[in-house]
């Protein structure tokens, strides 16, 4: 499956992690480019968002957001 | 010895030596100048005093443009980078840089809230250091939408700005943020949405 429709891949994201606060930048459309989500960890100096590529949320992994959108 | 003779004719068509004529300063009509710079013109420096000094009052320095249709989806109400963003190098420290930002944004509505919006910033770093030039007050203050929850809603907005506190000569960094009101449920915030396409424009104006 091909994921290209953001808004269905951000509802997937919080029914899996309500709160997660992430970007994403460009289209996601494989594995790979799921893992170059950055996910929001906290706010620098001057309130901008810092983040991780590494996903700190164990509910999410990207064969459980696949489900999750076929189900929307 | 008593002068005898006056070589009239020598004395018209000769030459004065440079160091035998004095320089006649602007409190007589003159310029109180020795020499000028190519290309440039008479600046007053003080009450009687001049210099050569370049033609720059108000003129524009350079424009930098970009461009990008690589969308950035937040879901999040802290600030995030935009592929929105251009850099310029100052050519002196007291100059202007007026920054023009244009987008097309979305806001998603997730499925228990009635409305969304998203809040815009603008980001410059210079060396590695950011500061926020202009930010809104509110997460929902650059765009704001009030319908059924669910919904999703698209603006193309404009912002524009102007540093007059940059004090450098080194490379600025200028960037679109933004921001998400709602962070749940699949409510998002996007800039350049669907790979439309975002603008920003840098022009520098010498003091």
């Amino acid at each position: 499956m091909i994921v290209t429709e953001i808004d269905k891949l951000c509802k997937a994201i919080h029914i899996l992690k309500p709160n997660a606060q992430f970007t994403i930048r460009g289209n996601v459309v494989n594995e790979e480019t799921f893992n170059n989500i950055e996910w929001i960890t906290g706010a620098d100096a001057i309130g901008s968002a810092v983040f991780t590529k590494t996903c700190p949320h164990s509910e999410i992994t990207y064969a459980k957001i696949l489900e999750e959108m076929d189900k929307l | 010895m008593a002068l005898s003779k006056i070589d009239v004719v020598n004395m018209l068509t000769g030459e004065v030596p440079n160091a035998n004529v004095a320089t006649l300063g602007v409190a007589k009509g003159g310029t109180g100048l020795t020499s000028g710079t190519t290309n440039q013109f008479l600046k007053f420096t003080g009450s009687t005093t001049l210099a050569s000094a370049a033609d720059n009052t108000g003129k524009l320095g350079q424009i930098i443009t970009a461009a990008t249709t690589t969308a950035t989806t937040v879901s999040s109400n802290t600030y995030a980078d935009t592929n929105i963003t251009a850099s310029i190098t100052p050519s002196a420290t007291n100059s202007k840089i007026l920054i023009f930002i244009t987008d097309n944004c979305q806001v998603v509505h997730n499925s228990s809230n009635n409305d969304n919006g998203m809040a815009f910033r603008i980001k410059r770093t210079i060396g590695g250091s950011d500061t926020t030039l202009d930010t809104d007050d509110q997460p929902y203050q650059g765009f704001y939408q009030s319908a059924s929850a669910g919904e999703n809603f698209r603006q193309h907005i404009s912002l524009h700005s102007v540093d007059s506190s940059h004090n450098t000569t080194n490379a600025i960094t200028y960037t679109h943020q933004i921001a998400s009101y709602r962070t749940s449920g699949g409510a998002l915030g996007a800039s350049a949405h669907d790979n439309n396409r975002g603008n920003i424009t840098l022009i520098e104006v010498l003091a």
